[in-house]
């Protein structure tokens, strides 16, 4: 065949052919239908390996956790209905009866100990979970009765039922399923308790699910859910105002706006569980003024928080002045942000005789939102009062290498976020022992009242006592500034008028189970 | 025999490319960063990291690390994706088909497109037209793509509402997309076929023909356009290469799921095996459809298959 003859209409089949084309363009979708659409999609349906939050929004309509969080970030039971420290190192758990898996399969005491047995094994022994984090303090798991689990941990863990209710891969799997298929099994035709069932997964395209409607909490008023997945902000954005979606999560700053001037669609909001900081790298090394607190005091008088929240986040964000968010156990409302007070800092300049010695205000490029600009901002209103500031833009490895290094100085920008809603998730995690943050600040070391308080709390079943420590320790945090807060992050959803009974979570987290049309 | 040795010597330059690039890939990616800070959740600790990194394989020198994916490679195994926990081909092998149709489409349009109006634009010669289409051509291939395909969903998606803003599914999904990619090589096509019809109708054998009395479709249709042609086929083969692995930003753009937009999200999230498979298969893609169209040259135009080789 001679390439003049390849007619027009076999090459037009040709195009259309290949891959199958299968769901249909504008169509309007059916009543009950919620389209939803997010940035990033699954890299698999099991939930052990699955650590990003878009990627939490798929799992947690498929898999239940043992406790929930309500929508303001509560814990309340999920399947198990309650649960309490017999003692310091054991916990009783009370699972909900009559639940069963997609496939029939019961939901037991059984499920429970091989989900977290699993989860407390190291992820290279048990289908590559990186869990192990959360759940390596499990000693051993027990099931009293078909209802009843006993947990027990190696040390006191105040903040067991705050794992068990992150979304972030404490979902429980069916044992019997997963023993038969195994986990890559389990992660291509997922079957779990929750709401919604995966009818089709079309990869980095759309996820279909459908209603569970023997779910336990009562058959979601949406009987069909397609999650799609729309990578450009813009264009996820457009899917909106198209009408071609409902829901979408993350609303770019700039795009608030030209989304709520339009009829029949609305953005709503909620502080985030995300802290934007800079962490202040090599203090304890002894070098260069960062060395003196008074000089990070300076630096967070002269960093002029509201602007780089209006300016930049078109008012999307909150001020902030500790490590842990307002969403976390033990954020302390009595500790408010440093002001910007341009001639404070330059007094706290003078009175430490600093000397003009260069600070690096250093950032990856397009890890977090706005980081190029917040960096740049920040370097102008350092130099503004009179600090030798200097922008670095590294790669991302470089960032990474510098945060571990105690070697290097300067301020770094970092968005720390807890999965557990509680100040050992955010501060403690990067700053305690093991911590990728820990060699830089004395704060961090065993002879120190902050580190006292914050191991005390970390191993205390005694949630008052631990409080009194987060609270005395975010003190010392904000006097000391390890970290110098920049703002809170505030959590935006982009909605169709259609859509009923929305609540916006600190998680970001879309329930459709809870949503009318 | 001595076409044998052009095989032999062709399949021997695929395989040279092929080791370079993969080596090349696998040295660079090691540099570029962390893939278990990548795979962790939020909450994982130095330890949680090294047992990651234990897990992928990561904690074995370069050089080891280095021969089993040589190893590897020669049977055809691009390991698996750090992120997927699939083979890496496997995950790949579900993205060509939206990635073929895609660039298929816009070289479509773009030919059918490009061609006809590079005639056109030579026969109106220093004309209006002319002009005009060499305008049209210049801001075609001058706008980058990301800001044509949004302002062509802003326009017919939102505003309009006559196509669908992204994603794939029918044909109305596959417009927006197809004629954003396509616009570059459109534009291209469109000058080349417009100075090569000038420069066949500029020949003697034309002028000859002129001279014959033959009327000017004839000679445009009978005589020029078989020569003026052959150039236009070899850039639009190599165009295909172009489009096939250059499709990036429009699948960016259009939420479209094909080998460009994974490709950059195992770059983004370090996953090395899915990065390694992705720049493989492309490489592969573009030597094949380069030595295609070499092939498809020398059959068109007999002259560069001269006696002496």
């Amino acid at each position: 065949m001679t390439p003049a003859r390849w007619s027009l209409p076999a090459i037009l089949a040709v195009v259309v052919g290949i891959g199958g084309v299968g769901i249909g363009g504008v169509a309007p979708a059916p009543a009950a239908e919620l389209v939803a659409a997010k940035g990033t999609d699954v890299t698999s349906f099991d939930p052990g390996i699955n650590p990003t939050p878009d990627a939490q929004q798929v799992i947690t309509m498929i898999y239940d956790t043992l406790i929930q969080r309500d929508d303001n970030m509560q814990l309340k039971p999920g399947l198990a209905v309650s649960w309490q420290n017999l003692d310091p190192l054991t916990w009783q758990l009370k699972l909900r009866a009559g639940v069963k898996f997609h496939n029939g399969e019961p939901f037991d005491a059984r499920s429970v100990k091989f989900t977290l047995e699993r989860l407390s094994t190291p992820g290279d022994r048990a289908g590559g979970h990186v869990m192990f984090s959360s759940f390596g303090g499990i000693e051993r798991v027990d099931a009293a009765d078909p209802l009843t689990v006993i947990v027990r941990t190696k040390r006191p863990d105040p903040l067991l039922p705050a794992r068990l209710a992150q979304t972030f891969g404490a979902q429980m799997i069916p044992a019997e399923y997963t023993t038969k298929v195994g986990y890559p099994g389990l992660a291509k035709n997922p079957v779990g308790t929750g709401p919604y069932k995966v009818v089709q997964w079309l990869k980095d395209d759309r996820t279909i699910l459908e209603s569970n409607r023997d779910y336990w909490g009562g058959a979601p008023a949406i009987d069909r859910v397609v999650w799609r997945i729309i990578p450009d902000d813009l264009a996820r954005v457009s899917a909106l105002q198209a009408g071609e979606v409902h829901v979408i999560v993350r609303v770019p700053p700039d795009q608030v706006g030209p989304i709520e001037r339009r009829a029949g669609l609305r953005v709503d909001r909620v502080l985030g569980n995300v802290t934007n900081v800079f962490t202040v790298a090599g203090i304890k090394k002894g070098v260069g003024p960062l060395t003196d607190k008074r000089m990070r005091q300076a630096i967070a008088y002269a960093i002029d928080q509201k602007a780089i929240i209006d300016n930049l986040f078109r008012g999307l964000a909150a001020p902030l002045g500790q490590g842990a968010p307002s969403t976390d156990f033990g954020y302390n409302p009595a500790i408010k942000p440093y002001p910007y007070d341009p001639g404070k800092a330059k007094a706290l300049l003078a009175e430490l005789g600093y000397k003009g010695e260069e600070v690096l205000v250093r950032s990856a490029s397009g890890y977090i939102v706005n980081d190029v600009a917040i960096v740049n901002a920040t370097t102008e209103m350092l130099r503004k009062v009179g600090i030798n500031a200097r922008a670095e833009i590294v790669d991302i490895q470089t960032r990474l290498e510098m945060i571990k290094s105690g070697n290097l100085t300067g301020l770094i920008l970092i968005n720390p976020q807890g999965t557990n809603f509680d100040t050992d998730g955010v501060v403690w995690r990067l700053m305690g022992p093991g911590g990728i943050l820990a060699v830089h600040w004395r704060g961090s070391d065993p002879d120190q009242e902050f580190y006292r308080l914050m191991e005390e709390a970390r191993y205390t079943v005694d949630q008052k006592k631990r409080l009194q420590n987060y609270l005395r320790a975010a003190e010392i945090f904000a006097d000391e500034l390890p970290w110098i807060p920049v703002f809170q992050d505030v959590a935006t959803f982009g909605l169709s008028a259609k859509v009923k009974n929305f609540k916006p979570r600190p998680d970001w987290l879309v329930l459709p189970q809870r949503l009318g049309l | 025999m001595r076409r044998l040795g052009q095989i032999a010597w062709a399949l021997g330059h695929l395989l040279v490319v092929m080791l370079g690039t993969a080596s090349l890939v696998f040295v660079v990616l090691r540099c570029s960063g962390d893939p278990a800070m990548m795979v962790a959740p939020p909450q994982a600790t130095l330890d949680d990291l090294q047992a990651i990194r234990r897990e992928l394989g990561l904690d074995r020198p370069m050089a080891a690390q280095y021969v089993e994916f040589l190893k590897k490679l020669a049977v055809g195994d691009l390991a698996q994706s750090f992120r997927y926990r699939r083979p890496a081909l496997e995950v790949l092998g579900e993205r060509v088909g939206a990635t073929v149709q895609l660039a298929l489409a816009a070289q479509l349009l773009a030919i059918v497109v490009a061609i006809p109006l590079g005639i056109l634009s030579a026969i109106r010669r220093d004309t209006w037209l002319d002009a005009g289409l060499t305008g049209f051509v210049t801001l075609a291939q001058s706008i980058p793509h990301f800001w044509l395909g949004l302002m062509a969903m802003v326009v017919f998606g939102v505003y309009l509402g006559w196509l669908p803003t992204s994603g794939r599914g029918g044909w109305s999904n596959l417009i927006l997309p197809a004629v954003t990619l396509s616009s570059y090589s459109m534009a291209s096509l469109t000058r080349l076929t417009r100075s090569s019809v000038l420069e066949v109708l500029s020949a003697d054998y034309i002028r000859t023909a002129r001279a014959k009395g033959l009327g000017a479709w004839p000679i445009l249709f009978k005589h020029a356009l078989k020569n003026a042609l052959i150039p236009v086929v070899t850039l639009t083969g190599l165009q295909l290469g172009v489009l096939l692995s250059g499709a990036v930003v429009v699948e960016t753009v259009f939420a479209w799921p094909g080998i460009g937009r994974l490709t950059i999200e195992a770059i983004h999230t370090r996953d090395y095996p899915l990065v390694q498979a992705g720049v493989v298969f492309l490489a592969l893609l573009f030597v094949v459809v380069n030595q295609g169209v070499d092939l498809c040259y020398r059959w068109l135009d007999p002259r560069t298959i001269g006696p002496g080789r």
